[in-house]
Formats: C-alpha cells, sequence, structure tokens
C-alpha cells in the first residue's frame, strides 16, 4: 500500500533520514519504535506532505506522491494524527470532527455515518461533542485526535506518539480503539517511544535509530530480540547477558 | 450546566437583543451628536468586524487594515467627485479595488510563518496612506477631499443622522448574520483551525494558504465598505483619517473585546470609540486616563472582555448549582 525507498530528509545541514526504506501493506498494523530524535516524527511528516525530502521515493498504492502538498495527500487516503494531539482547542469536539471531514463536507450523510461509527468507539465524545475541545482530558484529546483523523475516510492512519502523556489507564484504552479501527478495515502506522505497547498491538515493527532503519521484522520477533529489549523494552542489560 | 455559547441559535438571541437595543437608542436619543458618535460606532464596527474574522479566528494579524479603510473611502470619494459615478457603484468599486489590493499583498505574505503578514500590511499601510498624501490631483493631497455627496434611495437622502444611523447598522446587522454562518460554516472552521494550528489544519487537509487569502480578502473588503460610509456619511475626508494609528486602534479594538468571537468586535469598538467622549470629563488628562484603562483590560482580561465575562457568568453558574 504504501512503500519508501532511500528515503533522505533533512532540516537544513543538518541529515535526519539517512536513506530509510519500509513497506506496508493493507490491514496492517506496522510499529516504528525508535529512541528520541530517531527520525520517527520526521518521517510521518515526510509521508503526510508537511516536510519535503531531500531525495528517495515515497509510493502510496503505486503513486509518487512524493512532491504532493499535505491536502492533496490527505485526499489520496492518508491522514496524520500528529504528535501532541494539535486538537484544535477553541473549538467544539463536534466542530473538530467535522474538520476531519473537511475535503468532504458536502456529504453531510457519509459524516452523519462516521460520526455515529466514532460515537460508538469513544462514547466519551458523544458525552462531550459540545464542550471547546482545550477543555477536555489529556486522553480525551488523544481520542478526539484520532477520531477527527478518522473522519477523514483514509484508508492509511498515521498515528504519531499517541501514548504521549497518557496514563496507563488511558493509555489501554487508546489501543484498544486503534485495533477496533484497524478491525473496520484500516491500515494504520503507529510511531512510538512506549515499544511494548507498540509490539504489542502490531503485526510488523522496524526499529529507527538515527536516521536509519537497524532492524525489522514480525513483532513477535522484535520483543525477542536482545537488542530491542535492551534498547526499548527496559529490561536490565546484565539479566539478558547472563543468560 | 452545558451552555454552548457558540452555537448559532444562541447568537441569534443575542443578536434579537441587540436589535431591541437599537431599536431603543434610535427611538429615545434625540440628541444628533449622540446619535452621531453611535453612527461612527457602527462604520468602525463592520471594519473591525473583518479584522476580527482575520484576527481573532485566523489568527492573522494585520496592522495595516487602515489602507482599506481609506481605499473604500477614497474610491468613494474621487469617483463620485471626479467622474460622477454613483456612490453605489463608487462603493462596490472600492470594495473590488481593496479585495484585488488584498490578494497582492496577501498572495506572497500569506505564503509565510510567523508576523511577516503583519509586516508586509504595516509597510501597505503606509505606502497607501503616502499615496492618499501625494496624489493630489485626485486626492487633494493632505488638505483632503471635500464635497462628497450623501447617499440617496429613490428620492431619500440618507442627510440626517437618525436616517445614516438605520442605514449603517443595518449593514452592519447583516454583515454580522453573514459572518456568523461564515465562522460555523465548513469554510469557517477550517480557519478557525488554522489560527489554532495550521499543521494539523493542513493534517485535515485545509489548503491553508488559500484559506488565509480568503479571510484576508474578506477582512479587507468589510473594511473598505465601511471606509465608503464613513466618507458619504462625513462627506470630507483627509489622510490622517486613515493613518498608521487608525489601523492599531483597530487592532486594539479586537483585542479589547475579545479574540474568537465577533461580539468582542462590537463590544470592543462601541469602547473604544465612546471612551474619548466620556473622557472629556479629565480634561487635558484623557488621553491618560484612556491608556490606564487598555492596560488595566489587558492586564486582568487578557482573552478580552467577552470571554473574560463568559467566563465569570459560567463560574458564577457552576458555584450556584455546586453549593
Amino acid at each position: 500500500m504504501l512503500s519508501i525507498q532511500n528515503l533522505h530528509v533533512s532540516y537544513g545541514p543538518i541529515k535526519v533520514l539517512k536513506g530509510v526504506s519500509l513497506h506496508i501493506d493493507q490491514g496492517e498494523i506496522v510499529a516504528l519504535i525508535g529512541a528520541n530524535g530517531a527520525g520517527k516524527t520526521t518521517l510521518m511528516s515526510t509521508i503526510s506532505g508537511l516536510l519535503r525530502p531531500q531525495s528517495g521515493e515515497i509510493k502510496f498504492e503505486g503513486q509518487d506522491i512524493i512532491k504532493f502538498p499535505p491536502d492533496k495527500i490527505v485526499k489520496l487516503g492518508i491522514s496524520l494524527v500528529p504528535e501532541g494531539r494539535q486538537i484544535f482547542a477553541p473549538l467544539t469536539v463536534l466542530e473538530n470532527l467535522e474538520l476531519g471531514a473537511y475535503l468532504r463536507s458536502k456529504d453531510k450523510k457519509g459524516i452523519k455515518e462516521d460520526l455515529d461509527k466514532i460515537f460508538s468507539i469513544f462514547p466519551k465524545l458523544k458525552e462531550r461533542k459540545n464542550q471547546q475541545a482545550g477543555t477536555l482530558s489529556g486522553g480525551e484529546q488523544q481520542m478526539l485526535a484520532i477520531a477527527r483523523a478518522f473522519m477523514a475516510r483514509p484508508r492509511l492512519l498515521l498515528l504519531d506518539e499517541p501514548s504521549l502523556g497518557l496514563a496507563p489507564m488511558v493509555l489501554e484504552l487508546i489501543m484498544d480503539s486503534i485495533l477496533e479501527l484497524n478491525k473496520e478495515g484500516l491500515t494504520i502506522l503507529i510511531v512510538e517511544q512506549n515499544a511494548i505497547k507498540a509490539l504489542e498491538i502490531s503485526t510488523r515493527g522496524y526499529v529507527l535509530e538515527t536516521g536509519r532503519i537497524i532492524l525489522q521484522g514480525s513483532s513477535n520477533e522484535l520483543k525477542e530480540d536482545p537488542d530491542v529489549i535492551r534498547a526499548y523494552l527496559g529490561k536490565d542489560y546484565e539479566e539478558i547477558t547472563e543468560r | 450546566m452545558n451552555i454552548h455559547f457558540g452555537s448559532i441559535r444562541y447568537q441569534y438571541i443575542g443578536l434579537l437583543f441587540f436589535v431591541i437595543f437599537l431599536f431603543l437608542i434610535g427611538f429615545f436619543i434625540k440628541n444628533d451628536y449622540y446619535l452621531n458618535v453611535f453612527v461612527l460606532i457602527g462604520i468602525q464596527a463592520i471594519a473591525v468586524l473583518g479584522l476580527s474574522l482575520l484576527m481573532g479566528y485566523a489568527g492573522q494579524v494585520s496592522l495595516g487594515h487602515a489602507a482599506f479603510y481609506g481605499l473604500g473611502a477614497y474610491a468613494s470619494g474621487i469617483l463620485t467627485i471626479h467622474y460622477g459615478l454613483n456612490p453605489y457603484l463608487a462603493m462596490f468599486c472600492g470594495m473590488a479595488i481593496s479585495a484585488l489590493m488584498a490578494l497582492i499583498v496577501g498572495l506572497p505574505a500569506l505564503r509565510l510563518k510567523g508576523h511577516y503578514l503583519a509586516m508586509a500590511t504595516l509597510g501597505f499601510g503606509i505606502i497607501i496612506n503616502i499615496c492618499f498624501k501625494e496624489m493630489a490631483s485626485l486626492t487633494g493631497g493632505p488638505s483632503g477631499l471635500v464635497g462628497i455627496p450623501m447617499l440617496k434611495f429613490l428620492n431619500f437622502t440618507f442627510d440626517t443622522s437618525i436616517s445614516y444611523f438605520c442605514l449603517v447598522w443595518s449593514i452592519f446587522i447583516i454583515l454580522m448574520v453573514l459572518s456568523l454562518h461564515l465562522v460555523n460554516s465548513p469554510f469557517g472552521r477550517a480557519f478557525r483551525a488554522l489560527g489554532s494550528h495550521e499543521a494539523a489544519a493542513q493534517a485535515m487537509g485545509v489548503n491553508t494558504h488559500i484559506a488565509k487569502l480568503i479571510v484576508f480578502i474578506i477582512s479587507a473588503v468589510y473594511a473598505s465598505l465601511a471606509g465608503s460610509l464613513y466618507a458619504h456619511f462625513v462627506t470630507f475626508i483627509s489622510p490622517a483619517s486613515f493613518g498608521f494609528i487608525c489601523s492599531i486602534k483597530m487592532v486594539t479594538m479586537v483585542a479589547i473585546g475579545g479574540m474568537g468571537t465577533l461580539w468582542g468586535a462590537l463590544l470592543g469598538t462601541s469602547i473604544l470609540v465612546s471612551l474619548p467622549e466620556f473622557l472629556t470629563v479629565f480634561s487635558d488628562y484623557d488621553v491618560l486616563v484612556y491608556g490606564l484603562i487598555l492596560i488595566i483590560v489587558m492586564i486582568f482580561m487578557p482573552e478580552g472582555i467577552v470571554q473574560a465575562s463568559i467566563k465569570i457568568f459560567r463560574n458564577f453558574k457552576y458555584k450556584e448549582t455546586n453549593g
């Protein structure tokens, strides 16, 4: 569905992505894990057209999208849930959701259907639909950000750090809803520092380190990989090497 | 208690009360001087309403809105005096010129992030003001343009304060309704979204360059219309009325009343236009008191008077329901 070949991205003289290649197939949940500064968010911004790469290739369903502006990429079916949620605080919850469906504002019936679907997955949002989005709790804001992206009827959802600043209980809820959206037929690329959670819900994963993919494989394999365990899953280094 | 002040129903109720209030003013105030103050408030409020859409909703600051206000006024003045054009036609020409100017200034300035629009419009405002001063054969130079005809409708001339009061405020109400619907439309949500988070709005598929440009043009047209109404009301215009200070005043009106609320634009204008009238009791110190009031409002109500009042009302409600 999405294939990225040898992608190079820099901010001025600083090279952030140094030849990243990955692919995502229809119906998958793919996890991209890595430490701070590895380039995860940069990769997400580049896919959604907010950043321009130096070189490389991004193909969505066979079409080269590297020169497309963000609005055209949304139109093609790629929706981003940005890091730190970035909901529209002064707007109401409902208005935020309607904005998600901005590019098909005329499709009133379809929007209504999607709203019903969203409200059944996130009943909290229904309760608060006329409230200003800025007054929601962190978890609710994350739900809103995901729901808003879903309203664009994407085929590929890009989730940037959905766990950021959330309590463990709330995180469970968010992860469950991501699985549920996947069952609805949505393909998902999830970027996480919380590697355990990301590998739990995903089918495959990539490990990004200082701008390069250093490991890839099925999520179960990655969970067992000693390097991943040491670096990202927080297990004691000695404990592993002694074994 | 969940009151949703943003919903259009509440806005219409508010508008209804406001129209009743206007009727009372028109009915009971017989003093022409006070009516004139209300006319000037109405004219200025039309321009500030447009600026409020741009600043308070789309989050773009323009420091040159007096230029569009002036373009409207001078288009009306020049076209009616020198070319004998119908005043209404002149008014539309002014709006078209302003829209075109906004397009030319906005096209490059709005593509950049940050305060570039503020900088570009600041320069634009000054350039236009210099044109008003220097193109003396058309504009009359620094001494201004005299003898602009009054507006007529069929055989009726809007030459009394009360008739102009009705005209100006009717136009204001129409624009207020249009703006309320604009703000609550899909496009309105789009430019409010870009005001709150530009990148996130782009990620929703909003073409933010075009959205900003359209709001900028709309606000310029509002200002131009207000300028034309001003020219036909006072029948005399000079460059001094459309200088940098005038632009700053408009920005202050939006900020004092409240960002992100159209009522704030109205309230801010009413306060800033009428305040000097009340402050004459302080004689020489009026400017000082004026400044003091602005400072106090900005310190204690940084979100503007309207938002602060809503907050106070909400807290009051909360205390009432929660004992």
